[in-house]
C-alpha cells in the first residue's frame, strides 16, 4: 500500500509539473474542452426542456369536436363514450363556451354583440384519452361520427414541437462530435508535448526499468486533468447561466408548460454525464498520446 | 552467471551484423573489460546483455534463464538486476544529484525510507557526500559519472554494465573512475566495461575480451588490449 501511494505521489508531481510547463497549451486545451462541453450542455438542456414542455402538452391534450346544428347530442354522446380509449367527456354548451371565448378575450362588448342568435360558436365535447399517443387515432374517429363538423387536438403543435427537438437533438450531437474530437487532439497535442520534453527521462527511466505503467500514468494523468479542469469551467458556467434561465421562466411564464426542467435526478444526469465525458476526454487524449511513445 | 551462445544481431540499417557468433561466460563476481576499437560491437554487447536489444540469431542467459523468454515483468526484473552506466552519464538536468539516484528506487516502486536510506549511502561510497542537493550542471564531469555510478549500484545490482564511463573525462579523472569500479567489484559485483582505452585496460590486468568487427578475437585473463588489428 504504501508503496502504491508513492508511486501514485511519483506520478501526481510529474503531472503537475508537465501541466505547469506547459501551461499556455493546457489550457487551450482545457478550454476547448470547456466549449465543447458547454455547448453540448446546453444543447442538452435544452432538449430536456424540450421534452418536459411535449409532455406537458401531451398530458393535458384534449380533443375538442366542434357539432353541426344536425347532431344528435345525447345519441353522438353515447357513441363516443364507448370508444376505446376515452376516459372524460365534457359537452360544452355553444353559450357557455361564447363565455369563456369572451372571458379570454376581455371584451364585454364583442361578447354582447354576440350573445343570442348572434352566437357564431358550435356546440362541442371536450374528450381526454387515456394516453397522449391515443389521441390523433381518437381525433380521426370521431371526426368521422355524424353530426361531426370538426375536431381540433393541437396535433400540428405536437408535431412542430417534435421536429424542432429532433433538430436541436442533431445538431447538438454533430457539433459537440466535431468539437470533442478536436478537444481530444488538442488534449493529445499537449501531452505529446510533454513526452517529448521528458524523451530524456523516459529513456533513463526505461533503462533504470521502469514499466510502462509507471511511465505512461503520469501522462494519463496530465490528461485527466486538463480534461476537469476544462468540464469544471463548462459546468460552472452552464450551472450559472441554466439557474438564471430557469429562474426567469419560472417567474415570468404564465404557461404551467413552460416551466424548465428543475428535477434534481435529471441535473445530476445531465451535469455528471458530462463530467464523466470531460475527464474521459482528457484521458482517452492522454492514452491516445502515450501508447506508441513508451513501449519496454 | 550470463551466457551468450552463438549471439548475432544484425540491425536493419546495418550493412552487417554489429556482433557475429559471439560466445562468451560470465562468473559471478568477475570484472571484465569488453575492449576493441570503435564499432567493434562492444555497446551492442552491452545492449543485448541488459536486453534493450534482442538478438537476431543465438541466446542470452542470465542466471540459467534463456532472455528470449521474457515476458515484460520478467524484463524489468532483469533491468532492475542491472546496473548501467553511460559515457555521455544521462543525468536529468532538472534534478538534483539526490533526486537522479533516488530514481532508480522509485522506478522499482522502494518505500520512502529505504529511499532514504540507501542514496546517501550510494553517493557515500562513490565520494560524493554533501553534493546531494547540487544539479549535474554544477559538477565536474568525474563527478557527474560518479552520480550515474551511484544511480547504477544504489540497487546494489548483480551486474554493473558500463559502456566507455571514462571517455568524457581526463585521464586522472578516469583512473579514479576505474578504482571506484574495482572497489564496486571487490563487493561482489560483476563488472563489465566497455572501453577501447588502452592504457586504462593493460593498467588493472583484469579479463580482457577483445571485440573486432563484431566477433570475438580474444579472451584473456589478467590481459591487456594492445592488439592492433
Amino acid at each position: 500500500m504504501t508503496v502504491f501511494i508513492n508511486y501514485l505521489g511519483y506520478c501526481l508531481r510529474q503531472a503537475i509539473i508537465s501541466v505547469s510547463r506547459n501551461r499556455w497549451l493546457a489550457l487551450v486545451s482545457a478550454a476547448m474542452i470547456a466549449v465543447a462541453l458547454a455547448i453540448l450542455g446546453g444543447f442538452l438542456l435544452a432538449a430536456a426542456n424540450t421534452n418536459q414542455v411535449m409532455k406537458n402538452v401531451q398530458s393535458n391534450l384534449e380533443i375538442a369536436v366542434f357539432l353541426d346544428t344536425t347532431a344528435d347530442i345525447p345519441e353522438l354522446e353515447d357513441k363516443i363514450e364507448q370508444l376505446e380509449g376515452v376516459t372524460s367527456l365534457n359537452f360544452v354548451d355553444k353559450h357557455a363556451g361564447l363565455q369563456e371565448f369572451g372571458r379570454s378575450l376581455g371584451d364585454e362588448a364583442l361578447l354582447e354583440e354576440l350573445t343570442g342568435k348572434n352566437n357564431p360558436l358550435p356546440h362541442a365535447f371536450l374528450v381526454r384519452g387515456r394516453s397522449a399517443g391515443l389521441i390523433p387515432g381518437l381525433a380521426g374517429q370521431i371526426e368521422g361520427l355524424s353530426g361531426v363538423e370538426s375536431v381540433d387536438y393541437g396535433g400540428e403543435l405536437v408535431q412542430n414541437i417534435t421536429r424542432i427537438s429532433g433538430w436541436l437533438n442533431s445538431i447538438s450531437i454533430a457539433i459537440s462530435v466535431l468539437l470533442a474530437v478536436g478537444a481530444i487532439f488538442l488534449v493529445g497535442t499537449t501531452v505529446r508535448l510533454s513526452v517529448a520534453i521528458r524523451r530524456e527521462e523516459i529513456e533513463i527511466m526505461k533503462h533504470l526499468g521502469a514499466g510502462n505503467r509507471f511511465i505512461r500514468l503520469p501522462f494519463l494523468l496530465e490528461g485527466l486533468a486538463i480534461g476537469f479542469t476544462g468540464t469544471l469551467a463548462a459546468l460552472t458556467v452552464l450551472g450559472l447561466a441554466y439557474h438564471r434561465f430557469a429562474l426567469f421562466l419560472i417567474q415570468s411564464s404564465p404557461l404551467f408548460f413552460l416551466h424548465p426542467v428543475t428535477a434534481p435526478v435529471k441535473l445530476i444526469l445531465i451535469f455528471g454525464g458530462l463530467l464523466l465525458l470531460g475527464i474521459a476526454m482528457g484521458g482517452l487524449g492522454g492514452i491516445y498520446s502515450i501508447r506508441r511513445f513508451s513501449g519496454v | 552467471m550470463i551466457e551468450i551462445v552463438s549471439a548475432t544481431k544484425v540491425y536493419k540499417t546495418g550493412s552487417r551484423p554489429a556482433v557475429e557468433e559471439v560466445d562468451l561466460r560470465v562468473g559471478r563476481g568477475e570484472f571484465i573489460f569488453l575492449a576493441g576499437p570503435m564499432g567493434a560491437g562492444k555497446t551492442t554487447l552491452i545492449k543485448l546483455i541488459s536486453c534493450e536489444e534482442r538478438p537476431t540469431k543465438g541466446q542470452i542467459k542470465f542466471l540459467g534463464s534463456d532472455t528470449a523468454a521474457y515476458k515484460e515483468r520478467h524484463l524489468l526484473l532483469h533491468r532492475r538486476k542491472m546496473g548501467l552506466v553511460f559515457q555521455d552519464f544521462r543525468l536529468l538536468k532538472n534534478k538534483t544529484i539526490y533526486e537522479n539516484v533516488a530514481l532508480a528506487l522509485v522506478v522499482s516502486g522502494r518505500p520512502p525510507r529505504e529511499i532514504k536510506r540507501r542514496v546517501p549511502v550510494a553517493l557515500d561510497r562513490v565520494g560524493l557526500s554533501g553534493k546531494e542537493n547540487s544539479f549535474p550542471s554544477e559538477l565536474s564531469g568525474g563527478e557527474q559519472q560518479r552520480a550515474g555510478i551511484a544511480r547504477a549500484i544504489v540497487r546494489e545490482p548483480l551486474v554493473l554494465l558500463a559502456d566507455e564511463p571514462t571517455g568524457n573525462v581526463d585521464r586522472e579523472t578516469a583512473l579514479g573512475l576505474m578504482e571506484l569500479f574495482e572497489r564496486i567489484n571487490e563487493g561482489g559485483t560483476t563488472v563489465l566495461i566497455a572501453t577501447h582505452d588502452r592504457d586504462m585496460v593493460g593498467r588493472f590486468k583484469k579479463r580482457v575480451v577483445t571485440l573486432e568487427q563484431g566477433r570475438v578475437v580474444g579472451d584473456e585473463l589478467q590481459g591487456s588490449y594492445d592488439r592492433v588489428h
